[in-house]
């Protein structure tokens, strides 16, 4: 982890992911958002200052969703609801730009980290994502229990019975190669 | 429920009668628990609102009493989604709602002197992170190190099948099962019982209406809404909820402004902070950690204030004396531009001579908005979740405040009002 994180830090990076989104013409909703600053900071060891907590819906941080808020209110995200598909869409919008200048030092310093989990992960639905997140944050708050595939295996599912054993020991291999590379 | 099942009662000022169980009358009584009626509420807020005395110990009463009615709305109303998706039957959600509140009643045992503000001097977490423990770590121990014997071979509990992991694990960080997390939303969520309770009674004690809004008709409406981007489940409201909701989330918008965040109240919380560093100064200015939770519960609110009282609190505590608090020479608007932002840490600079102080509303232990609520809403026979937003223009109007205020001792307070007027001209 490297040092403290500035709110303009914060706000950059959000705006940063907001960018990649909207360039990779990938759909950004809130919650897939949530997971990737969350992967970010625990996977890629970036230290963004957000605190994430466990809830069914996997590791959430209320600060992080209050500064998409802000971000929007300033002019740095769109944040549209499409009725259709039932989902706030975020995207660039002309001040996003401004937003990552604001804090250009500590993307610059982060980049690689951030590059390596978009490019590892990036891709994912919201449901994808969640389940890295999910292995992620018990990287981090079970340390003992991710050494062992079989027992995280396990837990994930018992937290998560939505997703299939063979999806759940997939998710985990790719985060124990991301880890070890 | 009968009452033999809950055969005492306390008379709260917000609820009304709260009936409890004997192991729950039991625990209330237990000294760990009636330390909280030495933990106020909203620390040096009586500074500004007098009335503002109240403690956590009626307020875990209280945030108790919701969260068992919020159990019973939402096993009446999605009773079918917990029995199918998360494998509960009758019998184990009559012990789940035991879990629940307990949980809800010992959510609050580690806050340290004056709640929240003294979490700015809990110690920094040793998990490759800069965190600092937080009050439910210490909720957390003192329920392991000081209630497990209660519980254990409390005769209700062994009747349940209840231990205490069963009531950790509703604000552990790592949870067990989605079983338990269905049930976290309750005591710590978007929409919790914490905050349904301490907006009533924060604004009953205080005396101002802002806080008030239909409790009952929020908890009538709740149910479980899955969430559209993951299909996970959330605690949601039905349709005809949605104005009861709306007045929730415009009471705590009107509290935050009013009086969480009011000029005045948060400087205190500053005053507060500087003291206790004073007082803690053979712990390195910070409380013990959780592992040692026995001497952390020797602070309380009499323990500082006796300290302040006998002239050890420094010139913080002197100032919390005498009520000379700290000046506010500048504020940014309620929501702040990033331009705002990056201009108040040029002030913040050229205040520095004076001795600045910069409070923030972002880092307010009380949070303004920025919620994902859902509601569900029902059309030509078919019910989906939807953002409470697409159905509400008061919600979708309510703004994350972000302000930001800088004050000075009062000394300084002239000099930097013209500093500032001249910054602002340049």
């Amino acid at each position: 982890m490297t040092g403290m994180t500035g709110k303009t830090d914060q706000y950059a990076l959000v705006a940063f992911l907001i960018n990649h989104s909207s360039r990779a013409k990938q759909q950004l909703g809130k919650k897939a958002l949530q997971k990737k600053v969350h992967l970010i900071q625990e996977l890629g060891g970036v230290n963004a200052g957000y605190r994430f907590s466990f809830y069914t819906y996997g590791p959430y941080s209320v600060g992080l969703a209050g500064d998409l808020h802000v971000i929007a209110n300033s002019g740095g995200a769109e944040i549209s609801y499409n009725s259709s598909d039932n989902l706030h869409q975020i995207s660039a919008s002309k001040s996003t730009d401004q937003m990552i200048k604001l804090g250009q030092g500590f993307i610059e310093k982060n980049q690689p980290a951030i590059n390596k989990v978009l490019e590892a992960f990036g891709n994912r639905t919201a449901k994808g994502l969640e389940l890295v997140s999910t292995i992620a944050y018990l990287h981090r708050h079970s340390p003992k229990e991710f050494e062992d595939t079989e027992k995280l295996a396990k837990h994930v599912m018992e937290l998560k019975p939505k997703y299939t054993e063979t999806e759940v020991t997939t998710a985990i291999g790719k985060v124990k190669d991301f880890l070890s590379n | 429920m009968s009452n033999t099942l809950e055969p005492y009662e306390i008379r709260d000022p917000v609820h009304g009668f709260i009936r409890l169980s004997e192991l729950e009358w039991e625990v209330i009584n237990q000294p760990v628990f009636q330390r909280l009626r030495r933990i106020r509420q909203l620390s040096w807020t009586d500074m500004v609102y007098p009335g503002a005395t109240h403690t956590r110990f009626e307020h875990s009463i209280g945030v108790m009493h919701v969260a068992s009615r919020m159990f019973d709305a939402l096993q009446r109303r999605s009773g079918n989604v917990l029995k199918a998706d998360y494998k509960f039957d009758d019998s184990s959600l009559g012990r789940q709602r035991r879990i629940i509140r307990l949980a809800a009643l010992l959510h609050d045992l580690g806050h340290g002197p004056f709640s929240h503000a003294a979490e700015e001097l809990m110690p920094r977490m040793k998990n490759g992170t800069t965190d600092r423990y937080e009050h439910e770590h210490y909720s957390r121990e003192a329920i392991k190190h000081l209630l497990s014997d209660l519980i254990e071979n409390h005769k209700e509990a062994k009747n349940n099948g209840i231990r205490v992991g069963d009531i950790l694990d509703v604000f552990e960080e790592s949870p067990r099962s989605a079983g338990v997390l269905v049930w976290k939303d309750l005591v710590s969520g978007q929409m919790d019982a914490d905050r349904m309770d301490y907006l009533l009674r924060d604004a009953h004690h205080a005396g101002v209406q802002y806080g008030r809004y239909d409790l009952d008709r929020v908890i009538y409406s709740l149910r479980l809404c899955p969430d559209p981007e993951t299909g996970d489940h959330h605690i949601g409201v039905e349709e005809s909820g949605v104005h009861a909701v709306e007045g929730l989330l415009i009471a705590r918008f009107m509290m935050f402004t009013q009086l969480y965040f009011h000029k005045t109240r948060v400087i205190y919380d500053y005053h507060l902070v500087e003291c206790l560093k004073e007082l803690l100064k053979s712990t390195r200015g910070v409380f013990q950690p959780p592992n040692k939770i026995e001497k952390f519960l020797e602070w309380d609110d009499w323990k500082v204030l006796g300290l302040i009282s006998n002239q050890k609190g420094g010139d913080h505590g002197q100032i919390l004396r005498d009520r000379r608090h700290y000046r506010m020479v500048f504020s940014t608007n309620e929501l702040a531009t990033t331009d705002e932002i990056t201009r108040v840490d040029e002030l913040r600079d050229t205040l520095e001579a004076y001795k600045c102080v910069v409070r923030d509303a972002e880092k307010s232990w009380y949070k303004s908005g920025s919620e994902e609520i859902w509601a569900w809403k029902t059309s030509d026979g078919e019910g989906r979740s939807v953002p409470l937003e697409t159905l509400s223009p008061v919600v979708d109007g309510l703004i994350k405040i972000n302000q930001r205020r800088i004050y000075v001792p009062e000394n300084y307070r002239s000099d930097a009002i013209a500093e500032v007027q001249q910054w602002k001209e340049n």
